[in-house]
């Protein structure tokens, strides 16, 4: 055996090693949070936009948009480092996961009646609005969980 | 529950909380596990090999600039690694038992 810590130091640093995905990620930057925002509210607009714009410019924009939103979903993957697996969550997470969904549904059916009530724009914005201010929120309390879990194992 | 039920090949500390690591995430990058487990990049290409050669862990790796190398525990892995703890549990129950 080439372990000399003893069977309850293994399973506290089993432990340890277990919530490691969901504490030892890096915190996004605001400027990455708001492109988070940006790059999807852009892409309504054009979307949205398509009958005033050129054909081809509709199609050049929606490309770069989702080229950079592709871009933007690998740098945040790269960040991240190991994507925990939700059904193994630490408790303290489960609700701020279920809110980080519950958000999502909000935010996107709050784009729609935007949309549909108002118009592109109104959408545009109440997708960097929601998503960008989302994504912070998010950050704010995963980090103070991710601290108090991190206290735990430690 | 002896010794002899641990796997010799997850009981080193460093493959033990990488297999950890791995089995509480879809996948884990080489960075994340070496910045994890405090150790160069030679170190954790052993352990990781060690890891994988045991058919315990797969490989993916994503050429060109930019390029990341990235691990999953496998079926068997996973499976190892709960038998692992298993035998680690039952070995501190049995020690806890037998307190005055």
């Amino acid at each position: 055996m080439e372990s000399n810590l003893r069977p309850e130091d293994e399973l506290a640093l089993a432990e340890r090693a277990a919530v490691a995905p969901w504490i030892d990620s890096r915190p996004m930057p605001w400027w990455l949070a708001a492109l988070g925002g940006v790059l999807p509210a852009g892409l309504v607009l054009v979307l949205g936009e398509r009958d005033a714009l050129h054909p081809a410019l509709f199609v050049v924009a929606t490309l770069v948009l989702v080229a950079a939103y592709s871009a933007w979903v690998g740098v945040i993957s790269r960040r991240v480092g190991a994507y925990p697996r939700l059904r193994n969550a630490p408790p303290e997470f489960v609700p701020v996961v279920r809110a980080y969904f519950a958000g999502c549904v909000l935010v996107i059916a709050a784009i729609v009646v935007a949309y549909l009530v108002v118009g592109p724009w109104l959408a545009a914005i109440v997708t960097v609005v929601g998503f960008t201010g989302g994504l912070l929120l998010y950050q704010r309390r995963y980090a103070a969980v991710a601290e108090a879990v991190r206290r735990r194992v430690a | 529950m002896s010794h002899d039920a641990l796997d010799p090949v997850i009981h080193a500390p460093k493959r033990l909380a990488a297999m950890a690591v791995l089995a509480n995430s879809t996948s884990a990058s080489f960075g994340f596990l070496r910045d994890h487990l405090g150790v160069s990049d030679s170190d954790l290409s052993k352990q990781m090999s060690t890891l994988e050669r045991a058919g315990y862990v797969k490989v993916s790796k994503i050429r060109g600039p930019g390029g990341t190398t990235s691990f999953q525990i496998t079926k068997a892995g996973a499976a190892a690694f709960e038998r692992h703890l298993a035998a680690l549990r039952a070995i501190v129950d049995a020690t806890t038992s037998q307190l005055p």
